[in-house]
């Protein structure tokens, strides 16, 4: 596997499986999009002792009989996905020595879900690692955090980030400009460059700089927008905001958009505004402030 | 083209084994397929549900040796309507395709990817030969005493330990316990300690009782236990799990001792349970002179639903007082399992377990523990 960075976390792992002291079940907590599932993968690879191509894929399909892994459905980790995981647990390993249940966005778990598996940490199948992983370890129950040896896993280098850009086939240049707001996350630079978040970026790059072209007389763009793009596209007007403090030292003028972002950031979470509306209404605001 | 041919009612057996173990709905396609392995004439099928797994061998023509996963349900369904003869396997070239044919009658599977699925012990170097019946035996006296629902994963399972000179079987769901020591010589895994899951010891009972060998193989392997007759061998997963140290409960000190008749022991607490509070189906136990009373035990707080007592001559009996409280259905599964004539219950204090036992089997023991009954309370 192709992984860059962490090489103290992925250093650390693969000394203490050499040396047979491997805890029970590891909390990888860090920010989205730096890589955390694929050092948990490698680590599983490593543990499970895949040794060929053919035990590669099968973990990498999740279809392994010794490795399991659990994802959020409708952003919940449901106590049944905990129940079904425990049986599974409960069993002595099918072909290897061991067994690998990686949690996805472990922060997921409600919390019916969350005290049925302490049971699972409180006393571990001996022949069982867990991996929990995380991008908000603080809303996990301090009862689960106790029992996890924590790795923390630090945002990539811009370097390391405009590396896999290019390794995907952006265009350094882009490559360049867009590691410099992905703030450490690949996973969020390649949605930036590649996926969904193209849009959203040249949008934000638009308001930005003033080249966006006016609203129609009604005020609307003729696209819809959720919840999670609008609270996307306010994080990365924050971060180009932020290159500007950081060069032309705070003008009021900045301080006054700044505000703005926060303001509406903060209602989006709190109340349950429209969108649509919301975005609207930061682009007119925006251009008053020009 | 790989190809060759099986006799159909050999083909469909086989084909049967695999139905009864793998599950008719699973998340991942590759465990609704059976593995059919051709090699030195002979054809092999594998199938599993990831806890139970069987391979069974019969014998057909094949010049080639072949290796293809099918999905089983429609494999076996079409099989189970040729008829009688040989039946030709081929896989298609040209498509990716297995073909299954006799005569004029055809049919096209889909081949689905045999890498994908999971890879089943060996059949391990050593095994023991045991007797069929005494094995079997050894299984009913504590199947039904293994937990059904419990948040302990060991209890899920029947403990077996293999000793110098013995096979122990233990099960309990933390209110009764069984334990069967059969002899057994030749065992070359002394030492030896594995937790069965409950529904793998069902696989391995339906595997020995449509045997019609004296002796068949068990072993463990690889995290597996493993059974083996002239049919097929069935691979059960072992629970990862330490086993509770059982020892502890088993009384040592009795203050009374009664031997009762089985068969009217178990009528008269059938009869006084139909008058027990349906919570906990109890029934009383007490001791006058050289006979016992079996009366009903209904809740304190239902309204009275009637009441019913029977008065029945011990055998034999020793002791102090007795008065004690069961759960009937606990009494009932075990004398369904114990043999002779005569059931022999010893106890100590009225709270503590009780022991059951037959004088014709010296290696079973089981022991409940009592009911609280409420004047104590």
């Amino acid at each position: 596997m192709n992984i860059k960075g962490h090489h103290r976390i992925r250093e650390q792992l693969a000394q203490s499986l050499e040396r047979g002291r491997t805890s029970h079940a590891y909390l990888f907590s860090g920010r989205e999009g730096v890589g955390k599932r694929l050092v948990a993968l490698e680590f599983a690879l490593a543990v499970l002792e895949a040794k060929d191509q053919r035990d590669t894929d099968r973990v990498l399909k999740a279809i392994h009989p010794d490795f399991r892994e659990i994802e959020p459905e409708k952003s919940l980790i449901t106590i049944e996905k905990i129940r079904g995981a425990q049986e599974w647990l409960s069993l002595a390993p099918m072909e290897g020595r061991r067994k690998v249940l990686l949690v996805n966005e472990a922060h997921t778990m409600n919390r019916e879900a969350a005290n049925a598996f302490l049971k699972s940490l409180e006393e571990p199948p001996s022949s069982s690692i867990i991996i929990l992983v995380t991008s908000r370890a603080n809303h996990l129950l301090p009862t689960i955090l106790s029992r996890c040896q924590i790795l923390r896993f630090v945002p990539l280098s811009h370097r390391e980030v405009k590396e896999i850009l290019i390794e995907k086939g952006v265009d350094p240049s882009q490559a360049e400009e867009i590691a410099a707001l992905a703030q450490g996350s690949a996973g969020k630079a390649l949605d930036l460059a590649l996926g969904k978040g193209r849009e959203l970026l040249e949008y934000a790059q638009g308001l930005h700089q003033g080249t966006l072209p006016p609203l129609s007389p009604l005020g609307q763009r003729p696209w819809k927008r959720e919840k999670e793009e609008v609270l996307k596209l306010l994080g990365l007007l924050r971060t180009l905001l932020k290159r500007d403090v950081e060069r032309e030292r705070g003008s009021s003028i900045l301080w006054e958009k700044h505000k703005l972002l926060a303001r509406l950031e903060e209602n989006l979470y709190q109340y349950n505004l429209n969108p649509q509306l919301t975005l609207e209404y930061l682009e007119l605001k925006w251009r008053t402030l020009e | 083209m790989k190809a060759g041919a099986v006799e159909k009612d050999t083909l469909l057996g086989l084909l049967q084994l695999a139905q009864g173990i793998v599950e008719k709905r699973s998340l991942n396609p590759i465990l609704s397929a059976v593995v059919l392995t051709a090699s030195k004439g002979d054809l092999e099928i594998q199938a599993t549900n990831m806890e139970e797994s069987i391979k069974a061998k019969g014998s057909g023509s094949f010049q080639e040796d072949l290796q293809v996963a099918i999905p089983l349900n429609r494999l076996g369904d079409f099989v189970k309507e040729l008829a009688p003869g040989p039946v030709n396997l081929e896989i298609l070239e040209e498509g990716n395709l297995f073909r299954v044919s006799q005569g004029r009658v055809w049919a096209h599977l889909p081949i689905l990817p045999v890498q994908e699925f999971p890879t089943l012990p060996l059949e391990p170097d050593v095994t023991l030969s045991i007797s069929r019946e005494g094995f079997l035996k050894a299984l009913s006296r504590t199947f039904f005493s293994i937990a059904t629902d419990s948040i302990s994963t060991a209890l899920k399972g029947m403990f077996m330990k293999w000793e110098e000179g013995k096979m122990v079987f233990v099960s309990t769901d933390g209110h009764r316990l069984s334990l069967v020591e059969l002899a057994q010589e030749g065992l070359g895994q002394e030492g030896l300690e594995v937790i069965i899951p409950r529904k793998g010891i069902q696989e391995i009972r339906r595997l020995l009782e449509r045997s019609s060998e004296d002796e068949v193989r068990v072993g463990v392997v690889q995290n597996h236990f493993y059974g083996s007759t002239e049919e097929g061998e069935v691979f059960v997963r072992l629970l990862d799990a330490k086993y509770p140290s059982y020892q502890k409960v088993i009384p040592q000190d009795f203050a009374y001792r009664m031997v009762i008749s089985r068969g009217e022991f178990a009528k008269a607490v059938r009869r006084a349970s139909l008058f027990s509070s349906e919570r906990i189906r109890g029934v009383k136990l007490e001791v006058r002179d050289s006979s016992v009373i079996i009366s009903s035990l209904s809740g304190g707080d239902e309204p009275f639903s009637g009441a019913a007592a029977e008065e029945m001559e011990l055998l034999d009996f020793s002791g102090g007082e007795v008065r004690l409280g069961l759960n009937a259905r606990y009494v009932l599964e075990l004398t369904a399992v114990l043999e002779g004539e005569e059931v022999v219950i010893e106890a100590g204090d009225p709270l503590w377990p009780v022991k059951f036992t037959s004088p014709q089997m010296p290696d079973y023991l089981h022991i409940v523990m009592p009911l609280q009954l409420e004047e104590e309370a």
